[in-house]
């Protein structure tokens, strides 16, 4: 799995990270069961903090795509349909681009319930 | 099949014909043979077996068409050329390997009929001492000549296929990563070890540590994993981490993506070839990164075509950024 950070980019470099992992469940190229690298190796790798590495695979963890367990380290969850990552993804992206036109969150979910009722 | 494979099915099959040929006449017509003949030997030449002449010159025979088959098929499996990320010439070697077995065979055998030439007892038969050392040496020639003989042919059709760069940002950072294992390598280590248990304890400790040791071994190196970053690529084995290969972002002359089989590089695991080093734990998609100085260095891995434009596109923006 190939993970990008830009660090010029306004986007917090764990969001970075955990966006990469998400995009990568939701087009196939990484599979329920498989391991993401350990926190210490990607943040070598990325040369980022081992608590940036860490902040991304936490939110991974909220939302349900992996599971991080002690001496184990970060694996993805088994029978995670790809399109739950895919979702997740659109709604970090709707949440942006609320907050470009300076919507606040209250708004953003008042939207999409209403969305929900609609559709 | 081209000609080339065709050549080297022969040659590699047709000198075991020749190299039996006298044992094969001499048994099939000289007349001062006893029957049964002195069919094997001590250590001080002195005929210890005897078998009838008949079956002696049929195993004889079985023995040079077998052989005969069995390298020719070899040659004409292995193909012509060397396979991406090594220059060993496995059919080459073949050849020499052939020619070697059937000059070291021919002149034992035709030492051990010799020696019963003439005689009606064959307990008398005595195998004079310089047969096995002739055998080598004729051996040992044999193979080098082959070598010489053996017409080179450059690597066959399947060029590994370059990969265009992805374009990489100047303060970007990535990584790619990924495990490459095989299911049945852990267990071939597995039953090592355990196999190593059983000789230490019915034949000789010393036996037992070293099988298990090695079968210990092979389960540690199983698995490898395989990153690409700034830093360049770095592939770690097995379960401690070592060994570990590192090839530098500005050490990178070209990457290209190639289908490897475990035949071209002379088996499973770390493999050290002539012409550079591979990671060798499956058949199928890899990784092949040429050194500035030539060397390459091979790892099969899956998805090779993301790994090879991201080290591409490393090696060409002067990789670390930082």
């Amino acid at each position: 799995m190939l993970i990008r950070v830009d660090p010029t980019r306004a986007t917090p470099l764990a969001d970075q990270i955990a966006a990469c992992v998400r995009r990568g469940i939701a087009d196939g190229s990484v599979r329920g069961g498989e391991r993401l690298p350990g926190a210490r190796d990607l943040a070598a790798s990325l040369q980022v903090s081992i608590h940036t590495v860490l902040a991304g695979y936490q939110s991974l963890r909220d939302e349900g795509l992996i599971e991080l367990r002690r001496g184990r380290g970060a694996i993805v969850r088994d029978g995670v349909p790809a399109g739950r990552a895919a979702v997740v993804e659109l709604a970090r992206d709707l949440v942006r681009a609320a907050r470009r036109f300076d919507l606040d969150d209250e708004e953003v979910v008042a939207l999409v319930r209403a969305a929900a009722r609609t559709s | 099949m081209s000609s080339a494979t065709t050549r080297r099915t022969l040659l590699a099959g047709i000198p075991h014909l020749i190299a039996f040929a006298p044992a094969i006449v001499v048994l099939a017509t000289a007349d001062g043979l006893p029957d049964p003949i002195a069919s094997h030997f001590d250590l001080s030449g002195s005929a210890d077996r005897y078998a009838g002449r008949a079956t002696v010159l049929a195993v004889t025979v079985a023995l040079a068409v077998g052989l005969a088959l069995l390298f020719g098929l070899c040659a004409r499996q292995s193909g012509a050329g060397s396979p991406p990320g090594t220059r060993w010439d496995n059919g080459r070697v073949l050849v020499a390997a052939s020619w070697a077995t059937a000059g070291l065979l021919g002149a034992i055998l035709v030492g051990s009929v010799a020696a019963n030439l003439g005689l009606t007892d064959p307990a008398a038969a005595v195998l004079p001492w310089w047969t096995f050392p002739a055998g080598l040496a004729t051996g040992a020639v044999a193979g080098v000549v082959a070598w010489l003989v053996t017409p080179s042919i450059p690597a066959n059709g399947e060029e590994p296929e370059a990969v265009p760069a992805v374009p990489l940002g100047p303060a970007e950072q990535f990584s790619w990563s990924r495990t490459v294992g095989s299911p049945w390598i852990p267990a071939v280590g597995a039953v090592m070890a355990i196999i190593g248990c059983a000789l230490g304890v019915t034949v000789h400790p010393a036996a037992g540590i070293i099988t298990g040791v090695a079968g210990v071994a092979v389960v540690l190196n199983s698995q490898a994993w395989v990153t690409v970053d700034r830093r360049g690529l770095t592939i770690t084995l097995g379960l401690l981490g070592w060994p570990r290969l590192h090839v530098p972002a500005d050490d990178v002359a070209s990457v290209t993506v190639a289908d490897i089989s475990p035949t071209g590089f002379g088996g499973w695991g770390y493999r050290i070839v002539p012409g550079g080093r591979g990671i060798i734990l499956r058949a199928g998609p890899a990784l092949v990164v040429t050194r500035r100085s030539g060397q390459q260095l091979t790892v099969t891995v899956d998805d090779p075509r993301t790994a090879a434009g991201v080290l591409a596109g490393v090696a060409s923006s002067g990789g670390r950024s930082c």
